[in-house]
């Protein structure tokens, strides 16, 4: 009876220790990491594979979804506008839309799925066969090995991804505007140029900057802290999307809330 | 890694950063390889416009607004725009900065001061005209938002007002005051009747002033020649004569009643006596009676008593009239 009554706090005791326990290994990853960027030796050889694997290989999806993403800001801010707002201003809100929003916001989400999930189920795998460990066996630093070249992979491609994806959508906008909708390029354009602000770009590439670098922190501590075998990997895989699209979404409140003023 | 890979990284990160950076030129409408030609614009604010908003002239886009600094004074700011057109701007050009419509997109028109008269253009000091770069004056048109203010402001103020009207203005009040203007009607229609009552009894107050002051004049004058008279009467030396000459034959008549009741003899001198003192007397009265010396123009002049009579009855009738009506000498204004 006694037992029964204490469980709830015990259950309280436990998820504050587990969320302490697991700051502090983020604290050490990310300690472990800044370190670890001494030692270009080890991550060097290996940021140019992870840029092509988090990057170039997250290009195609990246597009696609901006494509269908433009396509549907531009359908959607007609069918708002028309009879109250000139359609030019079309262009206004797929521009300043994607640019500030959905491009990078949509990217990180989906990169997080992609890259996110396969960092986790990479490292998580490494981990449960214990290759980390063979890897501090043979003086590697794991952190510079595996960590390093994946954050500073996703720090540098997620920005040109999320580019690449912000100027497909504004073109699939464009498009939209002149094959669907009655307007010419020039209001299009008239638009687009209205309020645009090069601050913009810098904002989306600062939000796809920290985007990056949560994806593939969240993947490489969920995957080192990964047990319990395939199992584990699949759970620290889930994880680590879940919890990376979380605080994507909260940086992006964050970005807009700081940068946005 | 194979050089395919590391060829698609290296095209990825240039067309990423090619997308970001012609990109944002572009839509900056940044013009490579042509002239700028640079202006700056002196306005009390700017309200909404900002970097990158459109120069215009004559309605064609010839420009972009580069930067925006508040003067170290605080008292303008100085909008510096591109003109990317070779375009001859008037002499008196000016700058009016105004929404480019009503989505609050703004823009810097170069205009000429003389086509709008009723704006007050800032006036660019001394030291900015003898610039480099051509400084003009501007003028702001109050934006929408504060236009709106203000007549938010207006609306509840009379908002406010009608609540207390719609408060003090019940039936009870609206009676009252039907009442009320009935009695300044009433009031207003006595005191009508009453100027014009006061205005015939001032003209008749006038008119018997008139005539008083008129026959006080004839009075008067008529009381100065008798007085005048009289003076003179009272200092001629005849009065005095004539009246010796009466007292002599009174003392006469005396004697001779005297000898007439002591001696009846000396008849004859007796009744030469009387013959003279009546000759004397006769005399006397001739001369009264010839209206000669001032007793006879005095005894003479029959209007002199009835003239001091009408002055003494007018005077009297005066006397009486202020005592009875003041107010006819008292002049009496309204309004």
């Amino acid at each position: 009876m006694r037992i029964s009554l204490l469980r709830p706090v015990e259950a309280v005791g436990q998820a504050v220790l587990s969320a302490v326990a697991a700051v502090g290994r983020a604290g050490q990853l990310g300690l472990g990491a800044v370190r670890a960027l001494r030692k270009g030796s080890i991550w060097g050889p290996h940021l140019l594979p992870q840029m092509a694997k988090i990057g170039v290989d997250s290009v195609p999806i990246a597009l696609f979804i901006a494509l269908f993403t433009g396509v549907v800001l531009s359908l959607q801010a007609s069918y708002t506008f028309t009879g109250a707002i000139p359609l030019y201003f079309v262009g206004t809100l797929v521009g300043k839309t994607m640019v500030l929003e959905l491009g990078p916001v949509l990217t990180g989400l989906a990169l997080s799925g992609r890259v996110g999930a396969n960092i986790a189920a990479e490292i998580g795998t490494m981990r449960v066969t214990e290759q980390v460990d063979a890897l501090e066996t043979l003086a590697y630093d794991p952190n510079a090995y595996l960590v390093v070249p994946r954050v500073l992979a996703g720090a540098l491609m997620f920005p040109m991804v999320v580019l690449l994806a912000n100027g497909v959508g504004v073109l699939a906008g464009w498009a939209t505007s002149l094959s669907l909708l009655d307007m010419s390029s020039q209001e299009f354009l008239k638009g687009l140029r209205l309020f645009f602000r090069s601050w913009d770009v810098w904002f989306s590439v600062i939000k796809s900057v920290s985007f990056g670098i949560t994806v593939t922190s969240v993947g490489c501590f969920f995957g080192f802290g990964t047990t319990g075998g395939a199992e584990g990997v699949g759970r620290a895989t889930t994880r680590s999307v879940v919890v990376s699209s979380m605080i994507i979404l909260v940086l992006d409140a964050f970005w807009a809330a700081v940068l946005l003023k | 890694m194979s050089k395919g890979r590391e060829l698609l990284v290296g095209f990825v990160i240039i067309a990423a950063v090619a997308v970001g950076v012609v990109g944002t030129l572009w839509l900056k409408g940044v013009h490579w390889g042509r002239p700028l030609e640079p202006l700056q614009i002196l306005v009390p604010d700017v309200a909404q416009l900002t970097p990158g908003d459109a120069v215009v002239f004559r309605g064609v886009r010839i420009g972009r607004v580069s930067t925006i600094q508040v003067e170290p004074d605080g008292q303008a700011v100085r909008v510096s725009v591109n003109l990317e057109e070779q375009v001859k701007l008037p002499a008196d050009a000016g700058g009016v900065v105004a929404p480019e419509s009503m989505f609050g997109d703004w823009q810097a028109e170069i205009v000429s001061r003389s086509r709008y008269p009723r704006y007050h253009f800032y006036d660019v000091p001394k030291v900015d005209s003898t610039a480099d770069v051509r400084v003009i004056g501007g003028y702001t048109i109050p934006e929408l938002t504060r236009l709106t203010a203000s007549a938010e402001e207006i609306s509840t103020n009379l908002a406010n007002l009608t609540n207390r009207l719609e408060l003090a203005f019940n039936e009870q009040t609206a009676q009252n005051l039907s009442r009320a203007i009935d009695n300044i009607e009433a009031v207003t229609r006595e005191v009508r009747d009453l100027v014009n009552r006061e205005a015939a009894v001032a003209a008749s107050v006038t008119a018997n002033a008139d005539s008083a002051l008129n026959e006080i004049e004839q009075a008067s004058r008529a009381a100065r020649v008798s007085f005048e008279r009289v003076q003179q009467l009272l200092s001629d030396a005849k009065m005095d004569s004539i009246m010796d000459n009466v007292q002599l034959a009174t003392g006469d008549i005396q004697k001779v009643s005297g000898v007439l009741a002591n001696s009846s003899g000396d008849l004859r001198g007796t009744l030469a006596s009387m013959d003279s003192s009546f000759a004397r007397l006769d005399r006397i009265t001739a001369q009264l009676e010839s209206g000669r010396g001032s007793l006879g123009r005095l005894l003479a002049d029959s209007t002199f008593a009835v003239r001091a009579e009408g002055v003494l009855e007018q005077l009297d009738l005066l006397l009486k009239d202020l005592r009875e009506n003041p107010r006819r000498y008292v002049r009496l204004s309204i309004f």
